[in-house]
């Protein structure tokens, strides 16, 4: 066997059966300690398929009735497993799903699809920021995920826009970057969803391009990763928000793509597969898609093209009629 | 997964591997029975204690379960709602369950204030009861929140949990209505002791302080206090009650000492920086400062700056600050001085990029002033100056030359 190269190659196949086998771990004690995120875990383990272009690994029938399992009767919107609560973290990772399986149909012809919309628009607040659910906690996550949700159901017309961008706006802060709140620190996370909630708003031209452009470039340190905010380490998953930031606001050569796409790699698992948060780390499928995708926007070869502003396959959005402008490698 | 370092499978390892697995089916096992209980008894909806003490029991193992937190929340409510003494001379509406054994025995057997005064049921309860009572369980969570936070402290649905409690937390006779929120500060200046960069605690901070703040606001006319505005955006916006704005200010000084004392202690708590730069502006609005004066409080900040500048002149929290409060308003002797300070500094730094950065972006900004007030040679020179640092910073940090490029291709416009 031809001994590969995991500082310079994506190990696509080995990426691909270590997303397979975690189905296979349902009866492991991690499986069952992260039924809270399972929603978002399919997600991200069949967007990574997808770009890696092996999206019938996992069965689609299988997937839909999955995603139809964790429907919340009471309160609209999904949840993250099967008698979970629904939160606009899982409803946005389940419309997600059904719209790379070609299957947002369903919820109209179930009749979910105007509860749905309910749902997402009441967790609108009147200062224009958005709640995960009921229970109160605000966050531009939140706002971001049901922007995206709006767009990805062809129901963004029915959004207060102006309150909306106006919130987003008023998280903004000295550096230029955006914060989970009014008065929040900047931080690479909320910077990627406020950009794409604006960009999906088309008021990215309410920004300060320049400024926002540098505080990203310079999350960049030496070894290529990309951090969160100053001073903090390096980390695959903060790659992609500020990768995908960059891209956005058309920035996307302030950083250097070669160290980046390097660092991407050296963080894979060779022998059990996946991507971790940095090198010689225990992987997991949430890092495994961040740096699957980051390494489509970077152009690496023999990947389906991402979409940064909603992290899904181009195709798929492109498919929708939802597409806003960005900036890709070649 | 952050921060989890991977194991090679070697063959020591592999046996203990095979130890820890028969531990964890174990372990499973007992997650597996209790997760069912709790599931069964949020679908059956039985707001007890019972279910109460079965939240905590999983809580404890997974304090991730946002939808058992959710479920918690719910049983207390059901709890304070309809089984407090408040409704004690309605009937039994959980049939012959004896409803008031909540007040008897504290949720998680600690010793609870109202257990001897409760009595028995169909015994009238004066108001002091049913707020004793409730204090009782939400102590009861703040005590299992600080625990959980102490662990995890990165945890979201830990922090919201936490600050849901304290909303719903009555005062205690007739004590201070912010004495609560106040007490939270201690638990939050562990926290960012413990990690100064926590933008949770940062953030829960901020929340708290503007919860004093809004009790401040009490007797100010409904039009106000309809806007939806909050602390310290309250400095600029309302108009104010001289007494109000008063303690306004004095709790933004308050705050702005407290990220000064985190800057003191490390000139890199970009955290700390970004808290000043959301104050400083709102109390100069409050002040009434006019140009000048605010020319003035940012001339007092620069000299701040100046220490930590160099401190460490590698560390770009500073810079990126230093940045911001010359860039508001522009004004030539400012920039004049600390180009000339930062000049001084790279001379016994030569290759330090900041200041380049600095040196380039400020150059091209007092350009402008020079050349509108006449004297195109130093205007030249200025941008000549400020174009042969982005040059060489093309070279000494060639993993953003293309930015420097676009400044170098900017140089100069929009004049
Ligand atoms: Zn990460």
């Amino acid at each position: 066997m031809q001994p590969t190269d995991h500082e310079t190659e994506l190990l696509i196949p080995l990426h691909v059966s270590y997303i397979k086998a975690l189905d296979t771990k349902v009866d492991s004690l991690a499986y069952h300690l992260t039924t809270h995120l399972r929603m978002n875990g399919v997600y991200w383990g069949l967007t990574a398929l997808e770009i890696m272009g092996e999206p019938q690994v996992l069965d689609k029938d299988q997937l839909v009735r999955f995603v139809l399992s964790c429907w919340d009767d009471q309160n609209g919107g999904f949840g993250s497993f099967p008698n979970h609560d629904s939160h606009i973290l899982s409803t946005l990772s389940a419309i997600q799903i059904l719209a790379m399986k070609d299957s947002l149909h369903v919820l109209e012809e179930r009749g979910m699809k105007q509860t749905l919309v309910s749902f997402i628009l009441s967790l609108q607040t009147p200062s224009g920021s958005f709640q995960g659910d009921k229970w109160g906690e605000e966050d531009t996550r939140f706002l971001y995920c049901s922007v995206s949700a709006l767009a990805l159901l062809g129901e963004l017309d029915k959004l207060d826009r102006k309150r909306t961008v106006d919130h987003i706006l008023r998280c903004g802060n000295f550096d230029g970057g955006f914060g989970r709140r009014e008065g929040a620190e900047s931080h690479s996370g909320q910077v990627f969803v406020c950009v794409a909630a604006l960009s999906i708003l088309e008021s990215l031209d309410k920004v300060d391009v320049d400024k926002l452009g540098w505080w990203l470039c310079e999350r960049q340190l030496d070894n290529g990763g990309l951090n969160g905010r100053p001073q903090k380490l390096e980390d695959v998953c903060y790659s992609w928000w500020v990768l995908s930031s960059l891209s956005m606001i058309k920035r996307l050569d302030w950083i250097n793509a070669e160290k980046l796409s390097a660092f991407i790699l050296s963080a894979q698992d060779p022998e059990g597969g996946g991507i971790a948060d940095r090198p010689d780390n225990v992987t997991d499928v949430f890092h495994t898609n961040f740096g699957v995708a980051g390494l489509s926007l970077l152009g690496y070869r023999g990947l389906k093209q991402v979409d940064p502003t909603y992290c899904l396959p181009s195709e798929v959005v492109q498919k929708l009629g939802i597409e806003r402008d960005y900036q890709r490698k070649r | 997964m952050h921060g989890v370092k991977r194991e090679k499978p070697t063959a020591a390892s592999e046996e203990a591997r095979l130890a820890r697995k028969s531990k964890e089916a174990v372990k499973l096992a007992a997650y597996k029975e209790i997760e069912s209980k709790v599931f069964q008894a949020k679908k059956d909806r039985w707001y007890d204690d019972e279910s109460l003490q079965l939240t905590t029991n999983i809580l404890t193992l997974n304090p991730e379960l946002y939808t058992v937190w959710n479920f918690r929340r719910t049983i207390l409510l059901h709890i304070f709602g309809t089984r407090l003494p408040r409704q004690a001379s309605s009937h039994d509406i959980e049939g012959s369950k004896d409803i008031f054994s909540s007040l008897r025995e504290s949720p998680s057997d600690s010793p609870s204030a109202s257990s001897s005064s409760a009595g028995t049921k169909g015994k009238e309860f004066s108001s002091r009861d049913v707020n004793e009572a409730k204090r009782s369980y939400l102590e009861t969570d703040l005590e299992l929140t600080e625990h959980a936070l102490r662990a995890h402290p990165k945890v979201y649905w830990i922090w919201n949990h936490r600050l849901w409690c304290l909303e719903e937390l009555p005062q205690a006779g007739d004590q201070d209505p912010g004495l609560k929120w106040k007490v939270e500060m201690g638990l939050v200046d562990k926290m960012l002791q413990l990690d100064p960069r926590n933008f949770h605690g940062w953030d829960y901070r901020r929340t708290l302080t503007s919860r004093v703040a809004s009790l401040m606001r009490e007797g100010e006319s409904e039009r106000e206090s309809s806007t939806g505005i909050e602390f310290p955006r309250t400095l600029s916006e309302l108009a104010w009650d001289p007494e109000v704005k008063a303690l306004h200010l004095e709790l933004a000084k308050k705050e702005l000492d407290y990220a000064l004392r985190k800057i003191e202690s490390n000139f890199s708590n970009f955290s700390a920086w970004h808290q000043r730069s959301k104050l400083l502006p709102r109390v100069w609005d409050a002040r009434g400062l006019d140009e000048d004066g605010r020319k003035q409080e940012r001339i007092k900040e620069l000299e701040l700056v100046k220490q930590a500048m160099y401190t460490d002149p590698s560390d770009q929290s500073v810079w990126i600050y230093h940045s911001w409060l010359i860039e508001q308003v522009p004004s030539r002797d400012i920039l004049e001085e600390e180009i000339q300070a930062i000049e001084e500094l790279l001379e016994l730094e030569p290759d330090s990029k900041w200041c380049m950065q600095s040196l380039a972006n400020y150059k091209v900004l007092l350009s402008k002033f020079v050349g509108s007030e006449g004297g195109e040679g130093v205007e030249e020179n200025l941008l000549s100056s400020a174009r042969s640092h982005l040059e060489k910073l093309k070279d000494i940090d060639p993993d953003r030359r293309a930015r420097y490029q676009y400044l170098l291709d900017n140089l100069g416009r929009g004049r």
